[in-house]
């Protein structure tokens, strides 16, 4: 954190904290006990841990164990007030008898007679300070009525009212808060001062004296295994709290319950999403290498391509990290940190930026070392390997079923360093791995500190302001078609023809681009231009697992989605082990415990708000303090609503898996889209907006300019002007047998399938 | 969005009440055991179980005794008395005669050598 920026002790600040020392200092009054506690404590310890050692070396001694004791205070406290017992008896046996006596009491009028008159108590409270309060109340909703009339103000102008709170926020709420903050920044800009403060309270409740009876115990147990004076160090321990349980008032407990609450439940809300994340990915790794995804529209298939592709991304990385570890415990001494820097040294250069650079690098170092080894020049062989001793640790290794080389020196197809080589490319890849017909963003975030690098694959917690920047993000990259044509190309001798290896190609509205056997009728090999059918695209789905295929592994996942499944030739489709059929999409859920009861409330305030604001809206122009306080209420009640929406909500997609084949037999499966990781600026769900937009710029009328019915009935001329292939059919013939008397007529009869076109273009000619 | 339906609602909110009545009532269950509120009416001519122990008297399921009013003072007999049910029987036998108490408060009762709790009250 920056430091402040005054120096220390000249700071006005610094002299705040002192006093909240001496403060925190002089609460010694409360807590008079502590400080013998403690005392008591540390000599329990010392008893404990020379019990210990005595025990350990077998010395007989007399000295007396005295944690096992409760503690007595040397000043006796005065009688009255008497303070209650803590909540736990003295002895177990009493416990026991305690226990039994609350299971008895458990069913029992009496005991079900003073909760209720507890309640009823309560409940009195409540009524009491609501009368107190129910004439403000009355009051508020009678203003509340008035405000709902016509007042000729300015537009947007603030009320008196509204301008004095506005004041008054401006000179006094303002600079208090601002005063906390600067204060805080400055108490958190010197962790010592906090530090201080935690001490002495964590001094005055005992802490310090818990955690040296419990090694006190500790010590003494281990080597006694007096269990039954377990029960004592609870009833020490429930004395020892009770102090801080006096102190601290009701409602800082509440406060810390609520706190304590919701960090659990956000826990378990996160536990959720990364279990649902894990499923996902045992969903993707369950399909083959190309899947497609149908669904009819709203059920969120472009949202689960990009979902699987965003997935398939980290398992990529991670895969690449863990075949990476195999290569480094099957040579462990071999110093991989050389041969990454060396490979960082490559990339910069740009001698290296595919996977078959990066094999030929490897396969010039072999080379450079088989030159070496044939002239036994063993010196020049370890600067070639980055100073491996390879006489020592060897070249091999022997996995069980075969003998795993190093180098390639014997012509082997493949060796752990090319391996290791290409892995590494694949592990920090600079950019998405992603190549789609839309844009997707990736999360790009990794912690470095000049060694490996490790990826932050976590989806859920990051902040909203990472999903704007582009410093923690990359863009799918662009997938020019001709990359996965391995026949003809549509442009000749394109540079990125050749540059796809590996990654997840995403595809959207395949069925548009590649057609079935219907939209491609007519196409032939044979013809000039590329087409869907000399273009070879299906083989390069058919074959790229052979580039993308890394010890063994194949780096390479191709998910496409469209409306129909048959939109999409059957060569293409049967490629895909699998058709994932998107059935349904369920409504949002949330994992957080007593979500609901926030989204009833937040229903009914909306409801309230809504109805206020839009009633607010129509009367009035001007701004009061009234609707000011509300709209700032409604705000924050928004806020906390909705970030706990979008954070931890999610949908279930409920699936049926079919066979490529589409032979109708299904299997049935979920799939989760969490709304964090999805809908933070990962795609645009309008992808091809742009293409509408230039489009409709075109146009000089808009919705407005549409001609309308002039009944609810039809009239044959308007019936026409539809351009509908079925009215045109069947109006012709008729139109045909009345004799044309007018121009216009004319061009109605005819049988273009434009008729309002001329009709329109015709008297636009003749107003011209 | 989060789509609920009113009855869904209801039962769910009526649930959680019932949730957060039922850990009240257990919460105060317990501690009704140990702050039984004492008063003239409630010590006068009745019957409680207790149990004995050297700092606290607990009044218990264990045996019988009996405490009476008289001018600022209680006096408690034991009736019944079976030695087997208490923990420190020493104690009892120096309290078998007429105790006396001082009240300082409608939950506590001091004296000289120790505070009294009652727990579980139940007449016969």
């Amino acid at each position: 954190m920056k430091k402040a920026n005054k120096s220390f002790f000249a700071n006005y600040r610094f002299y705040i904290c002192i006093l909240i020392t001496v403060l925190l200092l002089s609460l010694f009054v409360y807590f008079p006990n502590s400080f013998y506690r403690f005392y008591v404590s540390a000599k329990d310890f010392l008893i404990s841990v020379v019990y210990y050692f005595q025990k350990l070396f077998f010395i007989n001694s007399d000295l007396k164990v005295t944690v096992t004791d409760l503690v007595t205070y040397p000043t006796t406290p005065v009688p009255t007030p008497v303070t209650p017992p803590v909540v736990i008896p003295k002895t177990y046996n009493l416990f026991v008898i305690k226990l039994s006596m609350f299971f008895h009491s458990l069913i029992n009028m009496e005991t079900l007679a003073k909760f209720l008159a507890a309640c009823l108590n309560q409940f009195a409270i409540f009524v009491r300070w609501f009368l107190i309060f129910l004439p403000l109340l009355l009051v508020v909703y009678l203003l509340h009525r008035r405000l709902f009339k016509l007042k000729d103000k300015k537009l947007g102008s603030d009320s008196r009212n509204l301008t004095k709170a506005k004041r008054f926020n401006a000179k006094v709420i303002d600079p208090i808060r601002y005063f906390f903050s600067d204060l805080f920044y400055y108490i958190f800009s010197y962790r010592f001062i906090y530090i201080i403060w935690i001490v002495i309270l964590c001094f005055y409740f005992n802490f310090f004296s818990i955690a040296l009876d419990f090694l006190a115990y500790y010590f003494y147990f281990i080597v006694s295994f007096d269990i039954k004076n377990l029960y004592i160090q609870f009833y020490k321990l429930f004395l020892d709290l009770k102090p801080m349980f006096e102190f601290v008032p009701g409602f800082v407990w509440f406060l810390i319950f609520v706190f304590v609450f919701d960090r659990m439940r956000k826990a378990h809300g996160y536990n959720v999403l990364n279990h649902h994340e894990l499923m996902n990915r045992g969903f993707i790794n369950s399909l083959g290498q190309s899947t497609f995804i149908v669904g009819t529209p709203g059920t969120g298939k472009t949202t689960a391509l990009t979902d699987m592709s965003l997935s398939q991304e980290v398992m990529f990385r991670d895969k690449a990290l863990e075949l990476m570890n195999k290569a480094y415990v099957e040579f462990p001494n071999f110093p991989f940190i050389k041969l990454e820097k060396a490979l960082q040294k490559e990339y910069e250069e740009g001698n290296i930026f595919n996977l078959a650079s990066s094999a030929k690098y490897a396969r010039n170092l072999t080379k450079a070392f088989s030159l070496f080894y044939h002239n036994q020049n063993i010196k020049d062989c370890r600067k070639v390997l980055f100073d491996y001793d390879f006489e020592t640790y060897g070249l091999e290794y022997d996995d069980g079923t075969k003998i795993i080389d190093f180098l390639s020196l014997k012509d082997a197809p493949s060796s752990v360093l090319e391996i290791y080589c290409k892995l590494y490319f694949i592990y920090v890849c600079q950019s998405s791995l992603i190549v789609s017909n839309y844009g997707i963003r990736s999360d790009f975030s990794f912690m470095d500190q000049g060694n490996l690098p490790l990826w932050d694959y976590e989806f859920f917690k990051t902040s909203s302001a990472s999903a704007n920047d582009n410093r923690y993000s990359s863009i799918s990259h662009i997938l020019d078609w001709d990359t996965v044509r391995i026949g003809k190309k549509m442009i000749k001798n394109n540079k990125n023809s050749n540059a796809f290896e590996f990654g997840i190609v995403s595809i959207t509205e395949i069925g548009k681009e590649r057609g079935n056997q219907y939209d491609t009728k007519g196409l032939k090999k044979s013809d000039k231009e590329t087409n869907q059918i000399n273009d070879q695209f299906n083989n390069f789905l058919k074959l790229i697992r052979h580039s993308a295929t890394v010890d063994n592994f194949p780096f390479i996942k191709i998910i496409f989605d469209e409306q129909r499944a048959e939109s999409l030739g059957a060569d293409g489709r049967e490629l895909c082990e699998k058709v994932i059929n998107i059935k349904e999409k369920s409504d949002a859920k949330n994992p957080l415990w007593l979500f609901r009861l926030e989204s009833i409330f937040f229903d009914f305030a909306t409801s309230k708000f809504t109805n206020f604001h839009n009633r607010f809206r129509f009367y009035r122009s001007d701004n009061i303090l009234y609707s000011h306080l509300i709209d700032f209420i409604y705000s924050k009640i928004y806020h906390h609503y909705i970030n706990l929406f979008n954070t931890f909500g999610y949908s279930i997609q409920m699936i049926d898996l079919e066979s490529s084949k589409l032979d109708s037999n299904f299997e049935t499966a979920k799939y989760f889209l969490s709304y964090k990781k999805i809908y933070s600026y990962r795609f645009a769900t309008d992808a091809f907006a742009d293409y509408f937009y230039r489009k409709s710029n075109t146009s000089n009328i808009g919705l407005n300019s549409i001609s309308s019915f002039k009944t609810y009935r039809a009239s044959l001329e308007e019936l026409l002007s539809e351009n509908s292939y079925l009215f045109n059919s069947l109006l012709s013939p008729i139109m045909m047998s009345q004799q044309p008397k007018e121009k216009g007529d004319l061009r109605r009869a005819s049988r273009s399938p434009f008729p309002a076109d001329h009709i329109e273009s015709s008297e636009r000619d003749d107003s011209s | 969005m989060y789509k609920r339906s009113k009855l869904g609602d209801f039962i769910y909110v009526i649930a959680l009440l019932f949730l957060i009545a039922i850990i009240g009532y257990f919460i105060a269950s317990w501690n009704y055991l140990g702050i039984e509120s004492i008063s003239k009416d409630n010590f006068t001519g009745r019957t409680f179980r207790c149990l004995s122990t050297d700092d606290y008297l607990y009044f218990g399921d264990y045996t019988n005794s009996t405490l009476s009013f008289n001018d600022n003072v209680y006096y408690l007999e034991y009736l019944d008395y079976k030695e087997n049910y208490f923990l420190y029987t020493s104690f009892i036998g120096d309290k078998e005669r007429n105790i006396n108490f001082a009240v300082i408060d409608s939950n506590t009762i001091y004296n000289d050598y120790f505070n009294i709790y009652l727990y579980s009250q139940s007449t016969d």
